[in-house]
């Protein structure tokens, strides 16, 4: 009964004081009602005091499947090493089950989004990016992996200052791309004044839409500074970036409402998994050999289809 | 669903390109190698799947459910949309990732422009010195790559000028070859014109007055003789280089050398006798006869030593002869004054004959002086045999001097032994005529 009352107490006590930022909520964190005409009415009322008290306390889920092969690992490695915001957790298996005991471990870590490395046949490595109770979630396939240990990659830069987040314009485009700019920016965004976070801003990603896939790169800002911190004069045009790692490209496979789960949203209809690619390689070198076969039988049809003229000097040095 | 719908398709594309499986191989070849390794498994489908499922709606309402209120602020968010301003071959790697950068490098200007304007700090201090995403070790290590790297590329750059250079010497050497060729021929031709217009002009070739005879006129100057190998005897089968090889040439060129000397010796080629015979060559050549002065010397010297020896063997037989006729003398005084007078009267007598005669020594005849007589004569005999010396000629005169001496010695050793028997003999007489 006591617990009861105190908590009537609490929302008796708080309307006053929250009163702006609470119809905020069911637009971010989708509870069924979605009364948008009162929110767009409560935040032109007073924006500057929503902004205030919108607090980003978005926190990432990096873990991957079983039997994930070093270079991935070395990828979600390099990913938690670059958001500060994140929690590490423990190898999952990549069954049918999965999604169940992510979303439990999720829920058990407290965070509000997942990044799940699934890696299958010790070669192809899918990505999940997933909202946490309730959905979306988006499963990529994951090409071209550059990890940061590689030498070419030579920049460097602090760990946990918030990164810039540049998009190509081409994520306005489709009403799926804007979907996953808005993950993207919530998952990879590091959240401002998060204690891991450094108040400078040293590098930039990049995620950018080229021939349907999206394509990750991470730069150093690197700008000649003089001997007090103080920028040089004309140091934006002197402005140069370093990459410093790791590289990928994401292919969108299909998005769906649920997290790990649920209707699907989205397909795409290009896609063509990794598997079926093998097996057509491997159809095709079969086919050369059945065209062999093929081209012998065609050309014994021929020899029996027209034969040869007797030739009348065959036995003429034979007496 | 999606995917098995896919599935048929496919298929039937695998059963359309088995018919003509030839083309699509080398499409797909063409496909592979075209693509770096990194897109090795991008591969798509060519035309959009029929039933993929699109769900706008759904898309839009789930965008709705998760975004960020509208009028977050931009410091929360950090996003910037940079627009593309052509599209961009995903192939061409160069090309892509410099579409990457440079929507990278604008974002980070408009963000610079966004963080100067509200007065926020944007780059690091550069005393401000936190854990970094790489490690020091790390960052070591790409150090090193890419010195090695600057390393690798300046060691190319130099073997590259070295092969340019060498080329470009080979050229300069060939031209050159080409130009004294030119200027040989250009020469040649200039004398033979020469000569034509000499000849033209009324001197005629072949007179007596053409003071020269060119021989070059023709060319066959500059061409080898008639001769196969000029200035070697015909039977040599080595060309006139066995005797080169054989004596010297070891140092450089030995294999070479080495064979040809072979070849000399063992024959290759050419006649295979009369290698004895005497030639012109052979009789000119003094090669073997020895004009050194250092054999001679040892052997003169030796002679000399050898004379030297022979001279001091006699000296000392001489000597002792000499010591024993004094002794002799001496002791045949002594002897002589006290025991037998008559003797000493003779002796006296023939002791003066010498004395009136001492310039013929030769011809003395005596005998005391025989034995000294003998002893230089056998000197003189010495003295004829190694005749050979021009010193022992003098040797010989200064032994004539000191015998002269010692006779002369003698000489007066006898006067005053003569003059002392003498006043004996008066102080005698005295003494006999007084008793």
């Amino acid at each position: 009964m006591g617990k009861k009352r105190k908590q009537s107490e609490t929302q008796a006590a708080e309307p006053a004081k929250k009163d702006e930022p609470a119809p905020e909520r069911p637009k971010r964190t989708l509870l069924g009602w979605k009364n948008k005409e009162e929110v767009e009415k409560q935040t032109e009322s007073n924006p500057d005091s929503s902004s205030q008290v919108f607090r980003n306390k978005e926190k990432v889920m990096v873990t991957c499947s079983r039997r994930i092969n070093y270079r991935y690992r070395h990828l979600m490695l390099n990913m938690v090493s670059l958001l500060p915001h994140c929690k590490k957790d423990n190898k999952v298996e990549s069954g049918s089950s999965k999604g169940a005991t992510l979303n439990e471990l999720i829920e058990l870590r407290g965070c509000s989004s997942c990044l799940f490395f699934e890696c299958r046949k010790h070669q192809d490595l899918y990505l999940w990016m997933s909202k946490c109770p309730s959905g979306p979630s988006v499963k990529f396939l994951v090409n071209a992996v550059h990890t940061m240990e590689e030498l070419k990659l030579t920049g460097n830069h602090l760990k946990g200052s918030r990164p810039l987040l540049t998009f190509s314009s081409n994520f306005e485009k489709d009403a799926h791309w804007k979907l996953l700019k808005e993950m993207i920016i919530q998952i990879f965004g590091i959240p401002k004044e998060h204690r891991k976070s450094k108040p400078y801003h040293d590098h930039v990603f990049v995620f950018s839409i080229v021939d349907d896939h999206i394509w990750f790169r991470n730069y150093q800002i690197s700008v000649p500074h003089n001997e007090s911190d103080k920028m040089v004069r004309g140091g934006l045009d002197k402005m140069t970036l370093v990459e410093v790692g790791p590289r990928f490209c994401l292919n969108p496979i299909k998005i769906f409402a649920g997290s790990f789960g649920g209707p699907t949203l989205y397909e795409n209809p290009f896609y063509v998994s990794p598997n079926q690619i093998r097996a057509l390689e491997k159809k095709q070198k079969a086919g050369k050999y059945a065209k062999k076969v093929k081209a012998k039988t065609r050309r014994k049809m021929h020899e029996l289809s027209n034969p040869l003229e007797p030739d009348e000097f065959a036995d003429m040095w034979r007496e | 669903m999606g995917r098995s719908s896919k599935q048929p398709t496919l298929l039937a594309e695998d059963t359309v390109e088995d018919d003509d499986v030839m083309d699509d191989l080398s499409e797909e070849e063409s496909e592979f190698e075209s693509d770096s390794v990194e897109e090795e498994e991008d591969v798509k489908l060519a035309e959009p799947a029929k039933n993929a499922i699109y769900n706008r709606d759904g898309l839009l309402e789930k965008l709705q459910d998760i975004s960020w209120p509208e009028n977050v602020d931009w410091m929360h968010k950090l996003s910037l949309d940079i627009d593309q301003e052509k599209e961009v071959d995903v192939n061409d790697d160069l090309a892509r990732e410099l579409a990457f950068y440079t929507q990278a490098l604008e974002g980070t200007r408009v963000a610079f422009e966004k963080f100067q304007s509200m007065g926020l700090p944007f780059l690091r201090p550069p005393d401000y010195y936190a854990e970094m995403v790489k490690s020091d070790a790390h960052m070591q290590k790409v150090k090193g790559k890419l010195l090695a790297q600057k390393r690798q590329i300046e060691e190319a750059e130099e073997r590259r000028k070295a092969r340019e250079a060498k080329k470009i010497a080979k050229e300069v050497q060939a031209e050159k070859l080409k130009e004294r060729a030119k200027q040989k021929k250009h020469e040649i031709e200039a004398v033979k014109k020469w000569r034509k217009q000499r000849q033209q002009s009324g001197f005629p070739a072949g007179g007596k007055d053409s003071e020269l005879d060119l021989g070059f006129e023709d060319g066959k100057s500059f061409e080898r003789s008639g001769k196969k190998r000029p200035g070697v005897s015909p039977w040599d089968r080595s060309g006139g280089k066995a005797k080169q090889a054989g004596g010297k040439g070891k140092s450089f060129n030995k294999g070479k050398k080495n064979r040809e000397f072979r070849n000399s010796k063992f024959g290759f080629g050419g006649k295979k006798g009369l290698k004895k015979q005497n030639t012109a060559d052979t009789t000119n050549d003094v090669r073997g006869f020895n004009g050194n002065v250092a054999g001679n010397k040892k052997r003169k010297s030796q002679a000399v030593s050898n004379n030297l020896y022979v001279f001091c063997i006699f000296n000392l037989i001489i000597v002792v002869v000499l010591m024993g006729s004094k002794n002799g003398s001496e002791m045949d005084q002594d002897y002589e004054i006290p025991v037998s007078t008559p003797s000493a009267f003779h002796k006296q007598e023939t002791e003066v004959k010498p004395l009136q005669n001492t310039s013929e020594q030769e011809m003395n005849v005596g005998r005391v002086t025989s034995v000294h007589e003998i002893a230089t004569e056998e000197n003189k005999k010495g003295d004829e045999n190694d005749c050979s010396g021009d010193n022992i000629v003098a040797t010989d005169e200064e032994e004539e001097e000191e015998e002269e001496d010692d006779d002369e010695l003698r000489r007066r050793v006898e006067e005053f032994i003569a003059k002392v028997n003498r006043d004996w003999r008066a102080e005698k007489l005295g003494i006999s005529v007084s008793a």
